[in-house]
């Protein structure tokens, strides 16, 4: 095969590339430019969406709570005060904000997680509510409704089971925070009572509000 | 055996062309897409093709599908099976066309016992629709065009669950127009005298 020279070789490999990719990335680019950037376009508000819909869950979780919200108030959650002392002193001033960015992340992770929490379970009823509707009908109908209602309630524990797993992990992360405020405090401003009267309160809340 | 090195370069130019090639197809998959280009639905069929929805680990709440249609040439629509839900359920729609394409009608419908409800959503050539439609029953989706001019659109359905399910469409409205885009806050500090 001595015709067979390398300059053939690497046009035939050239021209089979030409033929066999020409069509398909010409047919790619067109469907791509209709096709994948409007997948990528649905992606992006879908996330923007979903970032509202916690949003709204964790302010609707906290109006749900009269120690969160308080009525008549404009500003909902809960404060804690910068002294003098920590807002003078630059070390003091970024722990203290970082412990409350901390803090107030745990608390909204706890609120959000209430309110779809109490949703899911709202659905879950009103789900076993129709099963029990429609089985009623008939005995063959109560029997399968039996079955399904089964399901529901295995469905129910488990995830209650998971929500309780989470939110403790949560509320023991937020106790975190809290001493870790605690701890700020007392380090540079000689407050050494902060977690008892300001921290350990809201501890004791999510512990007795959150887990089910 | 040892090739040449300029033999070893092309060879290697040939591979990456591939490789390149083969990996532009498959980022085109997307979860729970049918690719009616490719493989056309029939308008007029009894049993219409199934849209199913499914996961996609890009988008982390509920699920996700829809259609990369083709309509025109010949093919004067198209005729899907979303599912069936005994639960009135929220679902966003997406529809995208190119630029200066026919016009593209979609009609949602839920059929639940003798009540037919529908929901009609219009393309609009070279942008992105998007609007939420509230149906239960069995759902299903016609696309049509008038044009015979081929026309490529994509549609996708994304179903984000229950904690949607729950709402208005006015409250999704306002979700979906940014009004909670903003994280509220649970947990301030307040300058004061005291700690």
């Amino acid at each position: 095969m001595k015709f067979v020279t390398r300059p053939f070789r690497i046009s035939c490999v050239c021209l089979y590339c030409s033929l066999f990719f020409a069509p398909a990335s010409q047919a790619g680019n067109d469907m791509s430019s209709i096709f994948q950037t409007s997948f990528a376009v649905m992606v992006k508000a879908a996330a923007a969406i979903e970032e509202g819909m916690n949003n709204l869950n964790a302010a609707e979780g906290c109006a749900a709570d009269p120690m969160c919200e308080s009525p008549g108030d404009t500003s909902s959650g809960f404060e804690t005060t910068l002294g003098a002392c920590c807002y003078e002193n630059d070390a003091c001033f970024n722990d203290f904000n970082e412990y409350v960015r901390r803090t107030d992340v745990a608390l909204y992770t706890l609120y959000k997680n209430e309110r779809t929490y109490t949703i899911f379970m709202m659905a879950q009823n009103a789900r076993i509510a129709m099963m029990k509707g429609a089985a009623s009908t008939s005995a063959v109908g109560t029997a399968i409704g039996g079955k399904l209602q089964a399901d529901v309630a295995k469905a129910r524990k488990s995830y209650i089971h998971k929500f309780n797993v989470t939110t403790n992990a949560n509320i023991n992360r937020l106790n975190e925070f809290l001493l870790g405020l605690d701890s700020t405090l007392k380090q540079y401003c000689g407050v050494d009572n902060w977690y008892q009267i300001n921290g350990l309160p809201i501890f004791i809340h999510a512990k007795t509000k959150f887990p089910k | 055996m040892t090739l040449p090195k300029i033999e070893r370069l092309y060879y290697l130019v040939f591979a990456v062309a591939l490789s390149l090639s083969t990996s532009d197809l498959y980022a085109q998959q997307a979860t729970g897409v049918y690719q009616d280009y490719l493989k056309d639905a029939a308008l007029t069929d009894k049993k219409p093709t199934r849209i199913r929805l499914a996961k996609d680990p890009r988008v982390r709440a509920g699920k996700v599908g829809g259609v990369w249609g083709s309509l025109g040439n010949g093919d004067e629509g198209d005729s899907f099976f979303i599912g069936k839900t005994p639960d009135q359920v929220n679902l966003q729609i997406t529809i995208t066309t190119q630029p200066g394409s026919s016009l593209v009608h979609f009609v949602f419908r839920g059929k639940d016992g003798s009540k037919v409800e529908t929901r009609s959503i219009q393309s609009v050539p070279g942008e992105t629709v998007s609007t939420w439609i509230s149906l239960k029953g069995s759902l299903t989706l016609e696309a049509t065009s008038k044009s015979d001019a081929q026309t490529f659109y994509a549609l996708y359905i994304w179903h984000p669950g229950d904690l949607f399910d729950s709402l208005t469409l006015d409250k999704i409205s306002e979700v979906s127009s940014g009004k909670y885009a903003t994280r509220p806050t649970l947990f301030k500090g307040v300058k004061g005298d005291r700690p």
